[in-house]
């Protein structure tokens, strides 16, 4: 067969490219899915349940938590270039990408949050449903303004400790305070239904890959539904290079197989889902989509700190199944939303955990040894919450991806280099997340154990995994990189579908919102193709 | 430590000596580590483990043997519980900022005795008193044409 041309060539099976795979393919188009890494399978490649005798160096790294072998490399700098304050890069070369490796958390982004984008809540709203409903979402209705409901499966309970947080923040709301404490929305199903992945079996480990692909991923979803189509062609450990341009259009990709041979697809349109580092990493390299000058520019994470609580009421409760669904179960959300704070721009949501997670303990660092070592870290265990918090990162000049000049990976494109520097918004976000946590965890009748003695720029942590903004939408060429159906000001066949686009960020987790872009992204792209047609 | 359970082990890494040491060294930082067997998890995960760290290990074992020996005339394995918790109590001096060898290593088998006793049964069910298993929902069978009866 002479060498196919394929309507859409997708780089990347992570969140983004594997909705835009399967949403194309159920289209009626050809697609080639071009992915890094190999196809892993779950429970056989990576088994978080299995003992982790192995990956002692990444778990040294990562808080002795379990580590599968999926998840050790996180951070690990071989494959970008840190500068400023601390970061890392959560990459995953592998068929569904960092969708292996999340927690689950689905929040849709608010009507408030889209008043800085150039689309409304209301345009997305739909691909929201449609995403919730394949990802199988639970959650419960909780009637928020600025985080609304979905199509949720029945929601999973608090934990003990999490109750008592939620009756704290119940005791300052009467006090005027405005606040939410409310349970999460995770990419689970809890309810049996025909057709659908297996129900959650609350083992807890789904940030290290769930093995019985409970958990929704780009791999046991919309992959598989997308080859039932016929209409994908998968080019698996394939490295896309480099972009070929004539006459201003997209005509193939090139990229280095398995066994380092360079071959080609050729392809009418071309969907990047690489992730917010990856994706401008590939366009820079390749001197494209970048006449606004803003191409890896803006870039935006959550950062922040975190509290932990002491509920000496909970001493002698009865021992319990902690597990859940992994370690976060409760939300407090609704911060500044309608009243924006004096001290700083922007909010941030508090991610709440308790009682103890399989094969871990949240605290170790009981001192001494012996029977109080023993007692100590049981109890401060049994009873302890703690409070994550994730703020959001304004958009400024020091935060930015571009091409480190001497690093280069094995196939000769330059690493990217990470600019992260923090600024006083951030550190006064985070004070008065320590301030607002203690009066919530004083409510609720428990004390604060652990918080930042002082909040600066050091004390700050950043989350790695939820890069965006890199090549922002808008509707003007000069101030931004793609229109607000994610095509490429300059290269009109040249599509992004992760969450690069994003052009502000808002606190809350963003995975289910680069899945309903790239789905909505897709169908813009396939009414085009048959418009042309 | 019965003679028996050194069979299983292959000692890469420890020799049968130092298995005792590692079990008893592990049992008075918790107490009930060396009956939930948790030595064969640190010979076990050291055995996966960077070779720098497998250094350390023999390197403070040395050094733990040195302190005993210098106190009690005895290896450690050798000595008293009396004289182990001396001993482990001179090591978790520096624990908040180990300086020495011996301080370093305590900080380290800390953190794999913990580690073992969290996945062991009776750290499980007996320490944390968590049930960690996997469950979900079990309905059994509620088809109505198996529930009817004849």
């Amino acid at each position: 067969m002479a060498n196919p041309v394929f309507d859409v060539c997708v780089i990347g099976s992570g969140p983004g490219g594997g909705i835009a795979t399967y949403a194309l393919a159920s289209a009626g188009l050809k697609v080639a899915l071009v992915e890094s890494g190999p196809r892993l399978r779950a429970g056989i490649d990576y088994n978080a349940h299995a003992p982790v005798y192995e990956h002692l160096e990444a778990r040294l790294s990562q808080g002795w938590g379990p580590v599968s072998s999926v998840s050790r490399d996180f951070g690990s700098t071989d494959h970008f270039v840190p500068v400023g304050d601390r970061s890392g890069h959560g990459l995953l070369r592998a068929l569904g990408g960092r969708s292996l490796c999340w927690a689950g958390h689905s929040l849709r982004f608010g009507p408030l949050d889209y008043k800085r984008w150039p689309i409304s809540y209301e345009e997305v709203a739909p691909f929201y449903s449609k995403a919730e409903r394949l990802m199988a979402v639970y959650g419960s209705r909780d009637g928020l303004s600025n985080l609304p409901d979905g199509e949720f499966q029945k929601p999973v309970a608090l934990r003990c400790a999490e109750q008592l947080l939620k009756g704290g923040v119940e005791k300052l709301k009467k006090r005027g305070r405005a606040m939410e404490f409310v349970g999460q929305r995770k990419a689970m199903p809890t309810e049996a239904r025909p057709g659908q992945r297996a129900t959650c079996h609350y083992c807890g480990n789904c940030m290290k890959g769930c093995e019985v692909d409970a958990k929704y991923t780009s791999a046991n979803t919309p992959i598989p539904r997308a080859l039932a189509t016929g209409n994908i062609t998968m080019f698996l450990e394939s490295m896309m290079t480099r972009i070929i341009v004539r006459d201003g259009r997209v005509r193939a990709v090139s990229y280095v197989n398995k066994e380092g041979e360079e071959r080609e697809v050729q392809c009418k349109n071309l969907v990047l889902a690489c992730s917010a580092i990856e994706t401008p990493r590939l366009l820079l390299h390749n001197g494209l989509c970048n006449s606004s000058g803003l191409l890896g520019k803006n870039l935006m994470s959550h950062f922040g700190v975190t509290v932990t609580a002491l509920f000496p009421q909970l001493r002698n409760r009865d021992a319990s199944h902690d597990a859940g669904t992994d370690y976060f179960h409760g939300l407090l959300t609704g911060l500044y939303w309608d009243q924006p704070s004096k001290d700083f721009e922007g909010t941030y949501q508090v991610q709440v955990g308790s009682g103890i997670p399989p094969r871990n303990l949240p605290i170790r660092n009981a001192p001494g040894f012996g029977e109080s070592l023993k007692r100590d870290l049981r109890e401060k265990n049994v009873i302890h919450a703690t409070m994550g918090m994730q703020g959001m990162m304004l958009p400024s000049a020091g935060t930015f991806t571009d091409l480190d000049p001497q690093r280069r990976d094995r196939f000769g494109i330059p690493l990217p280099r990470v600019h992260l520097h923090y600024g006083q918004n951030e550190i006064a976000m985070a004070r008065d997340m320590v301030g607002t946590c203690g009066e919530i965890i004083s409510a609720a009748g428990g004390q604060v154990f652990l918080q930042p003695s002082t909040v600066s720029a050091d004390t700050l942590g950043l989350d790695y995994n939820h890069y965006a903004g890199t090549a922002r939408m808008g509707l003007d060429a000069r101030t931004s990189v793609v229109d607000p159906d994610g095509c490429s000001h300059d290269v009109p066949n040249l599509w992004i579908g992760d969450s690069s686009v994003f052009p502000a960020y808002p606190e809350k987790n963003p995975t289910l919102t680069n899945i309903a872009l790239s789905w909505r992204m897709s169908e813009r792209l396939a009414e085009r193709i048959k418009g042309d047609r | 430590m019965r003679r028996r359970d050194l069979v299983f082990l292959v000692p890469v890494l420890i020799s049968a000596q130092d298995v005792d040491t590692t079990a008893q060294l592990a049992d008075i930082i918790l107490p009930g580590a060396a009956r939930a067997r948790v030595n064969f998890y640190i010979e076990t995960t050291l055995r996966h483990a960077p070779q720098a760290l497998q250094q350390q290990w023999a390197r403070g074992l040395a050094a733990l043997n040195e302190e005993s020996r210098r106190r009690c005339g005895k290896t450690f394995a050798a000595a008293s519980r009396e004289e182990q918790t001396g001993i482990v109590a001179f090591m978790a001096q520096g624990e908040a900022d180990p300086q020495s060898e011996i301080e370093r290593f305590f900080v380290l088998a800390k953190r794999l005795a913990v580690d073992g006793y969290i996945l062991s049964e009776e750290g499980q069910r007996d320490w944390l008193g968590v049930d960690s298993g996997a469950h979900g929902e079990f309905t059994g069978c509620d088809h109505p044409e198996h529930l009817r009866r004849p």
